[in-house]
């Protein structure tokens, strides 16, 4: 048994680190896509990221732009060049920590507010693994999100399952994460660490369906942030995952792969 | 990859008409658990009983099943536990009328499933699977069972698959009980995007507590898509296709099981 496919890319952690201004990121995301991801990112216009196209032609463009020294926006596009969302982050005068993960087909950034640690925030875009269906089943398979609106900068549906994602006419937010609800340990108390499941919405007609897995990403029990895990992938393999910020549940958190 | 291990391991399946009295259905369970490897414990001629082949592991895991005959339409079952504790017990009807009734068994070391498509009523009892955890991680509990209707063939109410008799704990004072916040994930999504069909374990746990999967087993469309008893293949994980049969189930989804 192999590692499954969700599994099987590229990944990348940078930090922790103190950013004072959020050109910090952008340089440091720079550094890590174009310069320590294997195989490469791009930047076809300036502080626009591109990932690495997979073997069916699919990849996602993350484009930064700072609004002031602690505000940043982040648009994600998929391979259309069709916007899937506008959301933002902002980090504290005095300066937050930052840390970012990157991958082929992830991306995830954490932004903790400290001290003050009850508003911590994240961005986070990638696309989806399809299987069982082939990697270019569907044009909708680019997800991405963050914790604040995109032109007021107020906190605004900073759900960790939530993910704006394309369909047929535009793109929206909603509750995406299969399973992030109950069920995050065995019966003898160890956590049970679950694939980042996503679901597809048309809203017209309302029609629910699978749209594929996050990669280098899995759901676990929410507790202590920061813990690394390691968590089995294939029989006698394991990897280790870091929990994230995961906003909107008690239960449940992201954990994103770090070795 | 291999099947996951909920599709794996042995399992039968036995179609059988023109039934017009439980005894026959009760005999014919019998048959299949002991040709499965369970060994018949019956102490009551009028209650025949069955208990499930030894599972791996050294807590000296148990589930035994008891079917009795309340009247020629009316068949109960009931389950115990490790500890010997007992289940409610829950029942189902079949028609004795007419050209008798169309049965279904679906068996195996770790589940019987019988269902009748003339009344489109089944009784069932299962050890989970807990893969990842060992075979018998879930001593206390990881058990399921339900019918149809209440006991000597009551009220249909409580019914499968939405609800599941289980006790809601790995412990030893667990209670048992008939819920519907036992089945996990009833509501993921059972079509792509392109609209194909798509399958999920049937599975079990409470609260922040995972049980286990129903084996062999799958999550399927509801009756719209696919009627009940159609045959219709479904991938088992390894690169095969197995053959399953929806059983139960409403407008939402069915619980369809393995036949070949």
């Amino acid at each position: 048994m192999s590692v499954p496919a969700h599994l099987n890319s590229s990944y990348r952690t940078s930090g922790p680190f103190l950013v004072t201004d959020v050109g910090q990121i952008i340089a440091e995301f720079r550094n890590e896509v174009l310069n320590l991801n294997v195989p490469a990112w791009t930047e076809p216009e300036p502080n626009e990221f591109r990932s690495p196209a997979d073997a069916a032609g699919r990849f996602f463009t993350v484009c930064f732009s700072v609004v002031s020294a602690t505000q940043l926006r982040m648009e994600v596009r998929d391979g259309r060049n069709f916007s899937m969302c506008y959301r933002q982050v902002q980090i504290l005068a005095a300066g937050s920590i930052v840390e970012i993960f990157s991958g082929q087909f992830h991306m995830h950034m954490n932004v903790f507010m400290t001290p003050d640690t009850s508003n911590q925030e994240f961005l986070n875009a990638g696309i989806l693994d399809e299987s069982p269906m082939p990697l270019n089943y569907t044009p909708f398979h680019v997800y991405g999100h963050g914790s604040r609106q995109w032109t007021s900068g107020s906190i605004e549906n900073n759900y960790f399952n939530y993910a704006y994602m394309g369909h047929n006419s535009g793109y929206l937010t909603r509750d995406r994460i299969l399973d992030a609800e109950w069920a995050p340990y065995y019966c003898d108390g160890s956590p049970k660490f679950s694939p980042c499941m996503m679901w597809h919405y048309e809203p017209s007609p309302g029609i629910e369906t699978f749209a594929g897995r996050m990669y280098q990403h899995f759901i676990g029990p929410k507790n202590a942030n920061n813990q690394i895990v390691e968590i089995p992938i294939a029989p006698g393999v394991t990897g280790k995952f870091k929990q994230v910020i995961s906003p909107g549940s008690n239960n449940y958190a992201f954990y994103v792969r770090v070795g | 990859m291999p099947k996951p291990s909920f599709l794996d391991g042995p399992f039968g399946y036995h179609a059988e008409s023109g039934i017009y009295d439980v005894t026959d259905v009760i005999t014919r369970i019998g048959v299949l658990l002991i040709a499965a490897g369970w060994t018949d414990i019956t102490s009551d001629p009028n209650k025949p009983a069955y208990r499930c082949p030894p599972v791996g592991g050294s807590l000296g895991k148990k589930f035994d099943v008891e079917f009795q005959r309340y009247s020629a339409a009316a068949i109960n079952l009931q389950v115990y536990d490790t500890l010997g504790r007992a289940s409610g017990v829950r029942s189902m009807l079949i028609s004795t009328t007419g050209v008798g009734s169309a049965m279904h068994y679906f068996y195996g070391p770790k589940h019987i499933v019988v269902a009748c498509q003339t009344t489109d009523e089944v009784l069932f009892a299962a050890m989970l699977d807990p893969y990842p955890q060992a075979e018998d991680a879930n001593i206390y509990g990881g058990q399921v069972m339900n019918g149809s209707r209440a006991v000597n063939g009551g009220t249909a109410s409580y019914s499968p698959p939405t609800y599941i008799g289980m006790r809601a704990a790995n412990d030893p004072s667990a209670i048992f009980s008939l819920s519907t916040n036992f089945v996990l994930w009833a509501s993921r999504p059972l079509r792509t995007i392109k609209m194909d069909y798509m399958f999920w374990p049937y599975e079990f746990g409470y609260m922040t507590w995972w049980g286990g999967r129903f084996p062999h087993a799958l999550i399927c469309v509801p009756t719209t898509d696919l009627p009940r008893f159609m045959s219709f293949q479904a991938p088992l994980g390894d690169g095969t296709n197995g053959t399953f049969k929806p059983i139960i189930g409403g407008s939402s989804w069915q619980v369809a099981l393995r036949v070949s």
